[in-house]
């Protein structure tokens, strides 16, 4: 007796890394969209230019987005208090403040917005437990202190907030499992796993976690299919992809996975016609799953035409490098 | 149709709103799959339920999103509240994920021209039509913070808001499985009834360890109940006797101290006369554990044991489980919690003759003691389950730490 584990089939035949269609469908993304899928996902679109950009960049091909349009709306969209939004005339949060400055490290061009006011507005979220909030109406996540974080490590300016009160949050957000959660007590999550890793990935403190206990828990999301899920139990998902593997990476147990396998998930998650990756086989793409298949297939190292991603800021590493950044990584086991 | 032209909008946004103010029982709201037929009203009520035909949604969605950013845009034109806020009510029905939208509701809340108890209401809905809304549970948070504020003397109305919040995320947990969010949201609240409400607060959590009990029987295949299950044991296990309470209950002492004992014993047939005799709590728990000295300082050791009861009491829970149902990741999962804090209480035990929160909450597990019975009881079992499972299922038995 079999029992059914929850898991996808994959197609027959698995297409080949189809990076030029990739590239025209995010190219053609925003243009394609109706009105209703314009005013649906709106509040997303300061994520969504990032999540284009470093595509498009990862495959050697960020000449073809409109540097000086995207670079006039991210100045618009910062506002008095300094904090970004996700579009214009929506309100800032921490979000959509990451990935505007993401996306100006990526184009070298920080100055487009007043740093120093942003500044002031991500240190202002910090409360005195040492967790941030992601706006002013006061919600807590550990995804907020990712953001805060890695904002002010692009900006070289982590010395405005409280480094160990931060740390001191993230590490009551560990669970028995070695994992994190959004909160204390909250369940673990790959994720949130990805934000805490990251954010002490950045500020060297990675010696807080029990990296056999997480990576263990973390290679288990991988399932027959060859994908990753993100919870015990759940169905695999490209975006895992990239959170599992990332923290597997920082972690230093990058090899605890079956790699070709989930290569193939991957690649069966592309959409042959359209270009672009879907969550799973046969879904519809969007640029969020297919920056993470990208991202994942970079760190895969599978195709050597894709540029190298760095797994704690999820940026190319050259624009890492040229910032002069180091995050920390657990040595292989 | 020029999709922010849509004549019929605020007539159909004011019977949705209608429908809100006078159904207080309203209790769903669905998106009706309706052929084109804009004749007939889109809006449907019936039975406490909302509905609105699915030819409908898109024009309703842009025209209302595109009123709200003309009005954001333009900051000079001046709308009255009533008119934002049932344009708000369409477009956070239809799409809750926009921040902005609840955002201006919590400017309304603030300026009073929405009432935070009414807001409570048409979240409800907006949750059971996106049960995983992470901006809409964050939204009841917020007002919560809110009333808790204002209402600091009416203990009674807190509670009954806190009791109303527990059925918001069963009825979310149930329509969306495996929904952090619910049980996140959940431990919020079992938390500040904690702090708010500790006077009922040891009724509630035995409640809640029932209704939970009876949640994960039907659902093995959900852990974010396991987790919310967990995090009640945790309560559980550290509860301490307050000083108005009355002494315990010695029926109650004896049937939790059975559990225990009925425990050990089904486990290990060889140690059938070892709880013979002792009557001593002391003695029963320094067995359990491992530990051959007396204690050092006043403890209560009923408490203790009662406290142990429900680890106990868990334990066979997911042995049963495991025996039907040993494909089901989520067992095997909360088993490997069930280990790792069996390693935390005896450790605690061996320290202190109690269970503290330090050592529950640590993820380093440092002790070695072989005596203990309940660890020597909990490796047979485990044994046993690992062989059942090698033999009847593909699946990698998940408990082999």
């Amino acid at each position: 007796m079999a029992f059914p584990m929850k898991d996808v089939r994959l197609p027959e035949t698995i297409p080949d890394l189809l990076l030029q269609k990739h590239a025209d469908y995010l190219v053609s993304y925003e243009s394609n969209k109706d009105d209703y899928i314009n005013c649906m996902t709106e509040h997303l679109r300061m994520s969504g230019i990032y999540w284009g950009l470093t595509a498009l960049d990862l495959m050697g091909q960020l000449d073809r987005s409109n540097k000086e349009t995207i670079l006039d709306f991210v100045k618009k969209c910062q506002h008095d208090c300094g904090g970004i939004s996700p579009s214009i005339c929506h309100d800032p949060h921490m979000l959509s403040t990451l990935s505007a400055i993401q996306i100006l490290c990526i184009y070298d061009a920080i100055d487009v917005i007043d740093v120093e006011k942003v500044v002031i507005y991500i240190k202002e979220r910090q409360l005195p437990d040492g967790s941030f909030t992601g706006d002013i109406w006061g919600e807590v996540d550990a995804r907020f202190t990712f953001c805060a974080i890695a904002s002010l490590s692009l900006l070289s300016r982590l010395d405005e907030i409280n480094i160990d009160k931060a740390v001191e949050f993230i590490k009551s957000c560990m669970n028995f499992d070695g994992g994190f959660g959004s909160k204390p007590s909250s369940e673990s999550h790959a994720g949130l796993i990805y934000c805490c890793l990251g954010t002490l990935s950045i500020v060297g403190h990675l010696h807080l976690v029990d990296a056999d206990k997480l990576g263990w828990w973390l290679c288990e999301r991988q399932l027959p299919s060859g994908g990753l899920n993100g919870r015990p139990e759940k169905l695999p998902d490209v975006c895992y992809s990239w959170w599992v593997l990332s923290s597997l990476t920082i972690l230093g147990r990058f090899h605890w996975i079956d790699k070709n396998q989930l290569v193939t998930y991957i690649l069966a998650c592309q959409d042959t016609e359209t270009g672009g990756f879907s969550d799973r086989p046969g879904d519809m793409a969007d640029p969020f799953h297919t920056l993470f298949g990208l991202t994942a297939i970079s760190m895969l190292g599978c195709d050597k035409s894709l540029k190298e991603i760095n797994p704690t800021y999820c940026m190319p590493e050259y624009v890492i490098e040229r910032l002069g950044l180091k995050p920390d990584r657990l040595d292989r086991l | 149709m020029q999709e922010d032209v849509f004549p019929a909008a605020e007539k159909i946004l004011s019977d949705v709103e209608n429908i809100f103010k006078k159904d207080i029982d309203l209790t769903s709201f669905e998106i009706i799959p309706v052929e084109d037929n804009q004749n007939k009203s889109p809006v449907l009520h019936d039975n406490n339920s909302l509905g609105l035909a699915s030819w409908c949604i898109r024009p309703l969605f842009c025209y209302v999103y595109n009123r709200l950013f003309d009005l954001r845009l333009n900051q000079c034109r001046r709308e009255h509240s009533t008119v934002i806020s049932k344009w708000l009510l369409g477009a956070l029905l239809l799409n809750p994920d926009i921040l902005t939208f609840w955002n201006m509701r919590r400017q309304f809340i603030r300026n009073g021209k929405l009432d935070p108890m009414e807001e409570l209401r048409f979240v409800n809905i907006v949750l059971y039509y996106k049960a995983k809304c992470f901006e809409a549970f964050s939204y009841r948070r917020w007002i919560l913070k809110l009333l808790l504020f204002k209402n600091q003397d009416a203990i009674h109305k807190i509670e009954l808001l806190f009791r109303n919040e527990i059925q918001i995320s069963s009825m979310a947990a149930n329509r969306y499985s495996n929904n952090c969010h619910a049980w996140n949201h959940r431990k919020y609240i079992i938390s500040m009834f904690e702090t708010v409400c500790i006077s009922v607060f040891g009724s509630l959590l035995d409640k809640e360890w029932e209704e939970s009990t009876s949640w994960c029987n039907s659902h093995v295949s959900d852990y974010s109940g396991y987790d919310y299950r967990q995090f009640l044991l945790k309560r559980l296990l550290l509860r301490k006797r307050r000083y108005d309470q009355t002494k315990i209950c010695s029926n109650v002492l004896e049937k939790r101290r059975d559990i225990i004992i009925k425990f050990v014993q089904n486990a290990l047939h060889d140690y059938n006369n070892v709880f013979l005799h002792t009557n001593s709590y002391e003695n029963i728990l320094n067995l359990l554990h491992g530990v051959n000295f007396t204690k050092y300082s006043e403890v209560t050791f009923e408490q203790t044991l009662i406290n142990l009861s429900y680890w106990v009491e868990d334990c066979i829970i997911n042995t049963k489980l495991l025996q039907t149902f040993s494909g089901h990741e989520t067992l095997w999962y909360h088993r490997r919690f069930l280990v790792s804090s069996l390693l935390a209480l005896n450790n605690s035990y061996t320290n202190f003759f109690l269970y503290k929160i330090e050592n529950l909450n640590s993820t380093v597990a440092t002790t070695n003691i072989s005596k203990s019975l309940l660890e020597i009881a909990l490796k047979m079992q485990n044994k046993d389950l690992i062989d059942v499972a090698k033999r009847i299922s593909f699946i990698k038995p998940y408990c082999a730490r």
